[in-house]
């Protein structure tokens, strides 16, 4: 696992990929913070918030090649024939990119380190915004690495996480719509005589529900400073998850394959 | 050493490998052979548990591959027909990340790398791009890789496919090295190759084994005849009557005529030789002889006879 872990994270840095990203990321970032000089002060949670509005072209990036490239260039043989776990290759594969993740998400502890050193005041709701976007990034990441799993081309899986991720913003309006939808529906065809409140209420429960899967909802708290563990361990549940889907995913299609 | 029985192999409703049954002993250098598609990729990618059989089992040195694969694993080194490397890393690199995939234990790592790479003789660009090396190199690399941890048994499937008369030779070469130590299966549709390095050949059609033999008994048990080829230093037409006179021999057939020189291919029933017999009557009739040779079957036609009747068998059914 360790051997895949390593090799993956330098692999990054073998490409333009990583130092790319890691580049991107630090220009945006650095924008963001640069624009609050003239105004004497620094919003570090909102530079989080502003990063974690990238993530959805950023995380694709890093995450296609992870399997899409071993079956191309036949090193999953490798990977397969060696006397080694597949659910660590693939545990390491995700390490590796949550590792880049975390490099260039250094670039916010690093301004956060130019505002105190000027006398600035680092406060809960920086850090909790810092904190909500590397367990985004992780979910993110999740998402890609199944991506990558799912299929053998690198601009597909590039193709369908940045769908999902970009769709992933926008759950909370498909939330409120699914809402309408469901109480115009009910109302409409009321054959069993449910009142209006009642229908009022599985409407909101309807979106609420959908709401729940949506991360952004779990990490508000966080984005506005206040800690607690329900959204750290929403989110690593899901990280856990995805990665072992990408894992049985991999599984399923070593055995199936017409090779 | 390894035994494989009653191996069976469906892509979807087509059968890649039907009921294959065979061991492989102790230090043998195995050849399957078979043309494109005949299922020895799917055998040796069966073996190496890189895909798994629809019946059938796999075992080595008594483990099996699906129930212990880790061990199995561990035992085996496999070099695939397009060697799998990582082009984005240097040899050496490449070659320890693969030492750890192996386990092989920090201490013994740059040790039994420079080993192998003295050994298949890609000292000079070990610290090279994979990428840029030739495909000469690539799959010298892809031999390194499957040598490292030192695993009882080697799989090669077409070894030297794409690569240049020097280069294969080079190749053969390491691979009879190699069989000091290990025991070695190697898959090529080149018969001459399967002919000058094998033990043992195994010869799979249609996903059947056709035939398993040593390459000399497969020589013999195709054979129904011996021919003897035979040129004489004379234009005397009756050099034919004489040679049908030898007991034993049971057709001659003039094959060039050139120069007071006659040429010509005798049969005989297996087993017959006649070589003296005929040495003795040309040399009685002041008739010397130019060249002599046994013209054995090459592996070449043992394949197509084999393959031919296995077709035909088919057909009929």
């Amino acid at each position: 696992m360790i051997a895949y872990y390593k090799r993956e994270f330098l692999a990054y840095f073998r490409s333009p990929i990583g130092w790319i990203s890691i580049a991107l990321y630090a220009l945006i970032g650095g924008f963001f913070f640069s624009s609050w000089l003239p105004l004497g002060r620094i919003d570090m949670a909102g530079e989080s918030a502003f990063l974690s509005g990238i993530l959805f072209i950023i995380i694709p990036i890093i995450t296609m090649r992870l399997f899409s490239e071993e079956k191309k260039s036949g090193t999953d043989i490798l990977m397969y024939t060696s006397p080694v776990n597949l659910a660590g290759v693939v545990t390491a594969k995700y390490l590796a990119a949550l590792t880049l993740f975390l490099m260039m998400n250094m670039v916010i502890p690093l301004h956060m380190l130019i505002v105190i050193s000027f006398g600035g005041r680092v406060d809960a709701m920086a850090w909790g915004a810092f904190i909500a976007l590397i367990l985004l990034g992780s979910v993110f990441i999740a998402v890609g690495t199944l991506a990558s799993a799912a299929t053998e081309n690198q601009i597909v899986s590039a193709m369908i996480s940045f769908t999902v991720l970009l769709l992933s913003q926008y759950v909370y309006v498909f939330a409120g719509q699914f809402r309408s939808l469901a109480v115009s529906l009910l109302g409409a065809l009321n054959v069993f005589g449910i009142e209006a409140s009642q229908i009022d209420g599985i409407g909101k429960g309807i979106e609420k529900a959908i709401n729940w899967i949506d991360p952004y909802t779990h990490l508000e708290t966080l984005f506005i400073g206040m800690f607690r563990f329900p959204p750290v361990f929403f989110c690593v549940s899901v990280d856990v998850l995805l990665v072992f889907v990408a894992y049985r995913l991999i599984e399923k299609r070593r055995w199936s394959q017409n090779g | 050493m390894i035994e494989i029985k009653r191996l069976t192999k469906y892509y979807g409703d087509k059968m890649a490998l039907n009921n294959v049954s065979f061991d492989v002993k102790d230090h043998e250098l195995l050849g399957l052979l078979g043309p494109n598609g005949a299922g020895k990729s799917t055998l040796m990618n069966i073996l190496t548990g890189y895909l798994s059989s629809t019946s059938g089992t796999v075992s080595v040195n008594g483990h099996d591959i699906l129930e212990d694969p880790t061990t199995v694993k561990s035992m085996i080194g496999y070099l695939p027909e397009n060697p799998p490397l990582y082009q984005d890393m240097t040899v050496r690199e490449f070659l320890v990340f693969v030492c750890e995939l192996k386990k092989v234990p920090r201490e013994f790592r740059e040790k039994i790398v420079a080993e192998v790479l003295s050994l298949v003789k890609i000292y000079d660009v070990a610290g090279r791009v994979i990428r840029n090396l030739s495909k000469g190199y690539k799959q010298r690399v892809g031999m390194a890789q499957a040598l490292i941890g030192n695993p009882e048994v080697l799989i090669f499937d077409e070894p030297t496919i794409g690569l240049d008369p020097k280069q294969i030779i080079e190749v053969r070469n390491l691979i009879r090295t190699l069989k000091k130590n290990h025991t070695i299966i190697i898959s090529s549709h080149v018969l001459a190759e399967i002919q000058s390095m094998c033990d043992r050949v195994v010869i799979i059609y249609e996903g059947k084994i056709a035939a398993i033999n040593t390459p000399l008994a497969l020589s013999g048990m195709m054979s129904a005849s011996s021919r003897l080829m035979i040129t004489v230093d004379s234009s005397s037409e009756r050099v034919s009557d004489v040679l049908r006179g030898i007991s034993g021999v049971t057709r001659v057939s003039r094959i060039r005529e050139e120069n007071d020189v006659l040429q010509f291919e005798l049969f005989t029933d297996r087993g017959t030789d006649i070589r003296r017999e005929v040495f003795s009557a040309m040399a009685g009739n002041g008739w010397p002889i130019i060249e002599m040779r046994v013209n054995e079957l090459s592996l070449e036609d043992i394949y197509l006879g084999v393959t031919d009747t296995a077709a035909r068998k088919g057909e009929a059914k």
